[in-house]
């Protein structure tokens, strides 16, 4: 236990700062019962007439404030410590024999799998077929209509192709930088790493929606006419996932043990070399994974999205949730569905092409 | 006829200081390794020896002194030289093996020669050749990642002379293996020194390991080195109680000389608790050394009181027995001393019993300090 504590205690004080910043879920579910979290809150002061900015503002920077220090703490607790898995040595997981106890386990895991993944996608699926939404099977009555009228809306088609066109971006570009970054930050004796470490964690305590709500303040006042195109999005997508992605790369180059690449030097390699045999090699599997999160992270993304998105640069993931307010509830299920879809379709696409280079790592 | 310059040493590390921030791991040492050499340099865990060896290799940037290494240096911290460890040429076992697990046994291996460019040919004959003598031609192309430990360890070692280095570190090689493991690869690993007659330095903080494979031993403490020496003298002539007491096991007794100083060697020593010994006497001691050792194998034990011989006797009664399988430790109050002896499982004594210890003033040492 104390040897797992850290861990645990340290992805309960994350969570927590998470959920203080969630806001989709809270929106959606939230708001048609006037039950408001403090991000819907901000959301709120944004949309009445006139928008109250002031407000949203200072409610913004408490929010910040709290999860700033939350994360802190969070930083503090991992900070103690260092993990290195691949040592060179052989590494095996080791399962633990729970007895007969293990059914029970795994019918927890699966019933947990049902309720939270299965159950609100199969309740999507068959919403989004349907004409009126209903539980009444008797009134059900099912049709292409919605998918139709999706696929036919210009607004729905261009914020699919935007949004799969900013994650392929952000995320190439990202796992590029950011594993120079990671580098720098973890293996490189570059004085003011820990500083560097510290800007590109810092987007992780600040909620999207106060990250974006600030971006858009920024940009209306910065005489670039970045605002209300994508590259504005591509920005803040870039700078809000840099954590993930920063995180997801560094957890791979702590796995590899610094003796790999020190064994080739003495063997004689130069760094390019060293790179080229035993660096790259080792990290390919974390930088498809790494490219993947954000691809899915900037394609799922709404927080900063939601006040950034102009009328020419529409994206999916806010569309949903304007239609959701809009339009109907069947309508909005279609439209879910198919970034669902699209969202699976490339994750398996590029497993396919990065799969023949991972195998055998 | 005048006789040839000597050879260089292999190896010359002189006032070598190595710090980071405010610690200083490595306080100014200086040492050399002969033409084929193996010196090992022993030491308790955070004693600076693998700080050393890894700055030799070039992997550590010292912060003072020099390294020579086959007459080139290396390492000048006065003419600000510092050679990146890929063109020093030198060989190194890594204590976590650091095999890579992507490529073949083979590949691992092969690694440095291609590195250096050689004809593909040269590059199978010599991979094999070095697979050969670790034993391991058969795994050749298994992936190195499913080899056991023991195995791992040789791919290492076939990887470290495949592009026959002059020199090979080795930094704690064997501390992953189990015990009877550990044991054989010791006896293999002397094989092989002197099969390819390599220079080597080889750390290790196992004393045992370190008498058995090397040609002289250089126990570290604290960032400096106690003593260098043949593994003969560091165990039969201690300078210090650091020494004595981590290399192999020694009681410490603690008194003054007396009488007129060295006599053939000898010196009369009076225990702080009063009896007298005669203890041998190292050279360099002073009038003011406090200190003997006596090696608790080298102590003999006899059931009752009274017993006499020419050597050293202290009387007292066993406190506690312990069975070590190999040997059997004793613990025995001597008249107000704590002496700890190990004995063959065939002579069995009681606790409680009384008894005489007996030990030569051949292995009665007064320590420099």
């Amino acid at each position: 236990m104390p040897l797992v504590l850290p861990g645990l205690l340290g992805a309960t004080v994350f969570v927590f700062a998470e959920m203080l910043g969630s806001f989709a879920a809270a929106l959606v579910l939230g708001l048609p019962g006037r039950f408001f979290v403090v991000t819907t809150a901000i959301w709120q002061y944004t949309l009445s007439y006139p928008p109250e900015y002031g407000k949203a503002s200072a409610l913004g920077v408490a929010l910040f404030g709290v999860m700033f220090v939350t994360l802190s703490f969070y930083r503090w607790m991992v900070r103690r410590g260092t993990f290195a898995t691949i040592s060179g040595k052989a590494f095996q997981p080791r399962p633990i024999d729970v007895g007969p106890a293990r059914y029970g386990l795994a019918a927890i895991c699966w019933l947990y799998v049902f309720v939270a993944v299965v159950l609100p996608i199969a309740a999507l699926l068959l919403t989004s077929f349907l004409r009126f939404a209903t539980v009444i099977v008797d009134q059900m009555s099912f049709t292409l209509q919605n998918y139709k009228t999706a696929f036919t809306l210009d607004a729905v088609r261009s914020a699919l192709i935007n949004s799969l066109a900013l994650g392929v971006g952000v995320a190439t570009i990202g796992v590029f930088v950011m594993a120079i970054l990671v580098w720098i930050i973890y293996r490189g004796r570059l004085p003011g790493r820990a500083a560097i470490e510290y800007v590109v964690m810092f987007p992780q305590s600040v909620p999207r929606l106060v990250f974006g709500l600030a971006l858009l303040t920024a940009w209306l006042n910065i005489p670039i006419p970045l605002y209300g195109t994508l590259w504005v999005l591509a920005i803040a997508y870039f700078t809000v996932l840099m954590p993930l992605g920063v995180r997801t790369l560094s957890g791979v180059v702590l796995q590899i043990d610094k003796s790999l690449e020190e064994c080739a030097q003495v063997c004689g390699a130069t760094w390019a070399h060293r790179m080229k045999t035993i660096t790259l090699p080792l990290l390919r599997p974390g930088l498809v994974a790494a490219w993947l999160l954000i691809f899915i992270a900037s394609v799922r993304e709404i927080g900063v999205s939601i006040y950034l998105m102009g009328p020419n640069s529409k994206v999916i993931a806010p569309a949903i949730v304007s239609s959701w307010s809009s339009a109907g509830t069947e309508l909005t299920a279609a439209m879910a569905m198919i970034q669902t879809a699209a969202m699976l379709a490339a994750v398996v696409l590029l497993l396919r092409v990065a799969g023949k280079y991972v195998k055998g790592v | 006829m005048s006789t040839p310059a000597p050879a260089p040493p292999m190896i010359a590390v002189s006032d070598l200081v190595i710090s980071y921030g405010g610690y200083v791991a490595v306080k100014g040492i200086s040492f050399e390794v002969r033409r084929g050499e193996h010196i090992t340099l022993l030491g308790p865990s955070g004693c600076g020896k693998t700080t050393t060896l890894r700055s030799i290799a070039g992997l550590e940037r010292p912060t003072g002194g020099s390294i020579i290494l086959d007459g080139t240096p290396v390492f000048s911290a006065e003419h600000r030289i510092n050679v990146p460890a890929e063109r020093r040429g030198v060989s190194m076992v890594f204590q976590s093996y650091a095999i890579w697990p992507h490529m073949t046994v083979f590949e691992n291996v092969a690694y440095g020669l291609r590195v250096r460019g050689i004809p593909q040919k040269e590059i199978e004959t010599k991979t094999h050749q070095a697979l050969q003598l670790v034993q391991l031609h058969d795994a050749a192309d298994r992936p190195a990642s499913k080899l056991s430990g023991g195995q791992q360890q040789r791919v290492a070692l076939g990887r470290a002379i495949a592009f026959s280095p002059a020199v090979v570190l080795f930094d704690e090689p064997l501390s992953n293996l189990d015990a009877k493991l550990r044991a054989s690869m010791r006896l293999e690993l002397k094989e092989l020194q002197q099969r390819l007659g390599v220079s080597s330095v080889y750390v290790t903080h196992d004393q045992e390991e370190a008498l058995a494979i090397s040609d002289r031993v250089i126990v570290m403490n604290d960032g400096r080195i106690e003593q260098i020496g043949t593994p003969d003298e560091i165990y039969n002539q201690p300078v210090s109680g650091f020494v004595a007491d981590f290399v192999g096991s020694a009681n410490l007794l603690s008194g003054t000389i007396v009488g007129s100083g060295a006599q053939n060697g000898f010196v009369m020593f009076q225990l702080a608790t009063g009896p007298r010994l005669t203890a041998r006497y190292a050279g360099a001691a002073s009038g003011t050394a406090t200190t003997i050792a006596v090696r608790t194998a080298l102590i003999d034990i006899r059931r009752g009181l009274g017993h006499r011989d020419d050597r050293n006797a202290l009387e007292g009664r066993v406190r506690r027995r312990l069975f070590h399988g190999d040997f059997i430790e004793y613990l025995i109050d001597c008249q107000g001393n704590r002496v700890i002896v190990r004995r063959p499982p065939t002579e069995i004594v009681t606790e409680g019993e009384a008894v005489t210890v007996l030990f030569s003033a051949e292995h009665t040492i007064l320590l420099d300090r």
